[in-house]
């Protein structure tokens, strides 16, 4: 490998002749014990957190239902796939999605349930057909309050597609899944040697519906993402 | 792209004069650097949290050729692949080989600044390969066979109606002046592209060593599509992006948005650690990532290595006065504004990118714009004295008299006499034309460049030392 051992060699003889750019990067202040947070957050309590998830998702023109126990959610999932008229759904893995019975409630409707498998010989017909689903259905691994972030991980059940080719997201969190900051889900995650990281081969952090500003910076909403994320929060 | 800096001069004359471009520089970059200002001011530690960031940046160049073994054993082990690529041809040989490998005809990609930087495009599509630019603002721009002019908002040039008339003329798109039908209408357009794509490319804003994670950040959701759905993920990333560890990346990612687009976070933060995993029902079978070097390797070995710690969120091209009235095409290649007046010069050579440097008031808005504090404007200042033998002889005399004629007292009194006795001869011999009678707006060859855009304030007839004489005993 030429070019690799080529790059690297010099990389480090230029580190070795300590000109005024070296010593600068000598000089930078050493990794802190601990990072500062970025965002500022008062009240941590449960219920602070959910506040605050849901004043800074709805800032970004995402929706917020919040339900006392999983009746109520399960009835506002099916009032939800009614109002969009929806007739096929792209789903996670109903295992992977901490709501009980939701399989029934949305097959009980009649809704086709596609849970998109894009590795065997039947893509092209999957990927046709998961385009014309006007719902997808997840839950998440974590949802950080001071930034309305909703965050997932791939694993068996649990898929890219149903988070971004809808063009609605309907996301189900449960109270305690909601941390304060992104920080503080890296540091959960720290504790166990960002185990949660190595087992899987994506992490997205989803902060509100897909938008754009590049036709003269007017604020457009759905350009190629959900332009609706409906976040269904289960109080705790 | 071809490199055209060294006609900054032309280029931005011809700017200045552009009004459908003034009004839209003016829109964006207004827009973005106000934005820019009220999320950093709601933050707490701003000032603290910058430092944060730099010395995150910092600390990863130090450590950079460890971090990025640590990088390439990570993917590896994740199961994808790392190749190196040590300038542009070998970086577009690199995808071409992987193109031919897996059989791959057409692609999908979401915007990179590293692929516009080696020419992918072209590249590809000499070689019978379709690739397509999914990102809002570089679609647009692919179509209009143009280039960005800016980092982060690619068509800040563009005006709707143009926009608009592109869209109707390429594509037939019927006729509408809603920028949210245009943005449907390209939706659909592009949505079979994403499912019949065999493969999709991206860049990468942070690489984490720890982990062997890429990190895209997109606001589309083309990006999660473009490198979710075809079966193989090839990423072109250069080699300064990598970071140490997911703290690192917390800060950066977030400094990132805000001082970008004035946003609390980008909405598509995506990070990919090699090929989908055994039983996961999507994402690439095969991930591919190309390490570019192109230049960055002699940056980092030259006096200039704090730039390679910029993370390419634009802010300093927003707080530019220069930018905002030039506009980024005519800085003459990929990277614009202050950064790229720096970034420019060290990749493609001092002597082809001569004006840029000099292309600044040295005012520091981007020093203070910058979201890892790096001391752009004594880099553009090192950078003239690099060039210092590419200046005019008569510019370079010139300012040898200054020196001499400031660093010898009676030699400067005797100069100000001089220069008092001839201003009032001018003003004697051609008079002034303004009504407080107090600016010429014409002075003779040599001096007239000085005068062809804006007036010259005439020397005093008495100098201040001569004043002080007179009156330094007086109450």
């Amino acid at each position: 490998m030429p070019s690799r051992d080529a790059i690297l060699n010099k990389l480090r003889d230029a580190r070795r002749t300590a000109k005024a750019d070296m010593r600068l990067l000598e000089s930078a202040a050493p990794r802190p014990a601990a990072f500062l947070p970025v965002t500022q957050i008062d009240d941590t309590s449960p219920d602070g957190l959910l506040t605050r998830f849901t004043e800074e998702l709805i800032r970004l023109k995402g929706e917020v239902f919040l339900c006392d126990h999983d009746q109520a959610a399960r009835d506002q999932i099916a009032a939800l796939l009614t109002e969009h008229g929806a007739t096929r759904a792209l789903a996670w893995d109903f295992a992977c999605i901490p709501l009980p019975a939701l399989a029934e409630t949305v097959r009980g409707m009649g809704i086709d349930v596609i849970h998109p498998q894009t590795h065997d010989e039947f893509r092209a017909e999957t990927l046709s057909t998961a385009e014309t689903a006007q719902v997808s259905i997840t839950g998440v691994d974590a949802a950080a309050a001071a930034t309305g972030t909703l965050i997932v991980t791939t694993a068996p059940g649990k898929g890219r597609i149903p988070t971004v080719l809808a063009p609605v997201h309907i996301a189900i969190v449960r109270q305690r899944q909601i941390v304060p900051r992104i920080e503080d889900w890296v540091g959960m995650l720290r504790a166990d040697s960002m185990a949660a990281i190595r087992a899987s081969a994506n992490v997205c952090f989803i902060t509100g519906p897909s938008r754009t500003g590049d036709i003269e910076m007017e604020l457009i909403l759905g350009v190629h993402g959900p332009g609706r994320v409906q976040v269904v929060i289960i109080r705790e | 792209m071809e490199l055209t800096a060294n006609r900054f001069n032309q280029s931005a004359v011809i700017a200045l004069e552009d009004i459908t471009l003034q009004t839209a520089l003016e829109r964006a970059t207004s827009n973005a650097d106000r934005r820019r200002r009220a999320v950093l001011a709601e933050l707490d530690h701003t000032a603290a949290l910058r430092q944060q960031g730099r010395a995150s940046r910092l600390r990863a160049l130090h450590d950079l050729p460890e971090l990025l073994e640590q990088l390439e054993a990570n993917i590896t082990a994740n199961g994808g692949h790392v190749l190196w690529a040590a300038d542009a041809a070998e970086a577009n040989q690199h995808v071409l080989d992987i193109c031919r490998k897996h059989n791959l005809k057409r692609g999908v990609k979401s915007k990179s600044m590293a692929t516009e930087e080696i020419g992918l495009l072209p590249f590809l599509e000499k070689h019978g390969i379709r690739m397509i630019e999914t990102d809002l603002g570089e679609y647009i721009v692919q179509i209009d066979e143009s280039h960005p002019s800016h980092i982060i908002m690619p068509v800040m040039h563009m005006t709707k109606e143009q926009i608009r008339d592109l869209f109707m003329e390429k594509l037939n798109m019927p006729p509408t002046d809603d920028a949210a039908e245009m943005t449907k209408f390209i939706r659909g357009h592009l949505r079979q592209e994403y499912l019949q794509a065999d493969f999709g490319m991206s860049g990468g804003n942070f690489m984490i060593a720890e982990t062997g994670t890429v990190v895209i950040v997109t606001n589309e959701g083309n990006g999660r599509l473009s490198t979710g759905v075809p079966p193989v993920h090839i990423a072109v990333v250069g080699i300064e992006k990598v970071i140490p560890t997911w703290e690192d990346f917390a800060t950066l990612v977030q400094l990132l948005p805000r001082s970008g687009t004035g946003q609390r976070m980008t909405v598509y933060v995506n990070g990919f650690s090699g090929p989908a995993r055994a039983g996961e029902p999507d994402g690439p079978q095969e991930f591919y990532l190309i390490l570019l070097d192109n230049g960055r390797s002699d940056i980092y070995a030259s006096d200039y290595t704090e730039a390679l710690a910029c993370i390419r969120c634009g802010a300093c091209l927003n707080a530019c006065p220069v930018y905002q009235n030039v506009g980024g095409h005519s800085y003459g290649w990929v990277y614009p504004g202050p950064i790229g007046a720096i970034v420019t010069p060290l990749l493609k050579g001092k002597e082809n990118a001569a004006p840029l440097p000099f292309a600044s008031s040295l005012c520091g808005a981007c020093r203070q714009a910058c979201p890892v504090d790096i001391n752009i404007p004594d880099m553009l200042l090192a950078l003239r004295h690099d060039l210092q033998h590419e200046q005019e002889a008569m510019w370079q005399l010139g300012m040898k008299a200054y020196a001499f004629g400031f660093s010898h007292p009676l030699l400067y009194e005797m100069g100000g006499r001089a220069a008092a006795a001839a201003s009032q001869a001018v003003i004697d011999g051609i008079g002034v034309d303004k009504p407080d009678g107090k600016k010429l707006s014409q002075l003779p060859p040599p001096l007239s460049g000085w005068t062809q855009n804006r007036d010259f304030p005439p020397f005093a007839p008495q100098s201040f030392r001569d004043w002080w004489r007179q009156n330094r005993g007086k109450k």
